[in-house]
């Protein structure tokens, strides 16, 4: 992987995040208690089941490299 | 000259972007974001990044049992990672490359819906990357801005 390709990848990482911070309340509506798999301003695949989400991932051959998996919840969790 | 690397806030956390890879573990490039937590003494890849990079924890040497975020977790010695971050510079888009060490946290519970809490916790960069790195950490909540700096 070239050094542009790897600085593409964390700005589109970034951009990513900042899509899933403004759609928030949205993907909390629409996914409750979910994990979510996003790229590219996206959600592709989302499942309660963490290892039932990676084998869909996985089923649909889907790169997992570059995508973000989240939990959303209305709870919010404390670390 | 001191360097920076922009950090964003998202539910509330400072998380950084970053891209990482173990050739130990055979793992590629993959996108990977770290919340700082400036609470926590040590760094962690959480039990849902641990699957999604599908690291092989079971049989690696595990260290004593952490508690994090109200659940408890078994803690397992990781070999070192490479970790790419984009430096903030308006004019070239360059990265920086860190050598990273993480325990891999795996949940003790059993119940799906335990395991689903414990899940959703993310990945945490603490105080030892802060201090391993050599990077001061600078909030400004009033103004939505965040960043680690480093001596470039």
């Amino acid at each position: 992987m070239s050094d542009a390709m790897l600085v593409q990848m964390l700005i589109s990482g970034q951009n990513d995040l900042s899509w899933f911070e403004s759609n928030l309340n949205r993907l909390k509506s629409e996914y409750n208690n979910k994990f979510i798999a996003f790229h590219n301003q996206t959600v592709i695949e989302s499942d309660s089941n963490l290892d039932h989400l990676m084998r869909k991932l996985g089923d649909k051959s889907i790169d997992t490299s570059n995508l973000f998996i989240k939990f959303v919840s209305k709870v919010k969790a404390i670390l | 000259m001191n360097q920076r690397v922009l950090l964003q806030i998202v539910e509330g956390r400072l998380v950084l972007t970053s891209v990482i890879e173990c050739q130990h573990l055979r793992i590629s490039r993959q996108i990977m974001e770290f919340v700082i937590d400036t609470g926590s003494p040590n760094s962690y890849l959480s039990d849902k990044d641990v699957k999604r990079l599908q690291i092989p924890i079971k049989d690696r040497p595990s260290k004593e049992e952490v508690d994090f975020g109200g659940s408890r977790y078994k803690q397992v010695s990781l070999p070192e990672f490479k970790m790419y971050l984009l430096k903030e510079d308006k004019e070239k888009k360059e990265s920086i490359t860190l050598n990273l060490f993480l325990s891999a946290l795996k949940t003790m519970k059993s119940s799906e819906k335990k395991i689903q809490m414990a899940q959703a916790l993310p990945s945490i960069l603490g105080l030892d990357f802060l201090k391993n790195q050599k990077l001061s950490l600078h909030v400004i909540l009033t103004e939505n801005i965040a960043y680690l700096e480093y001596k470039g």
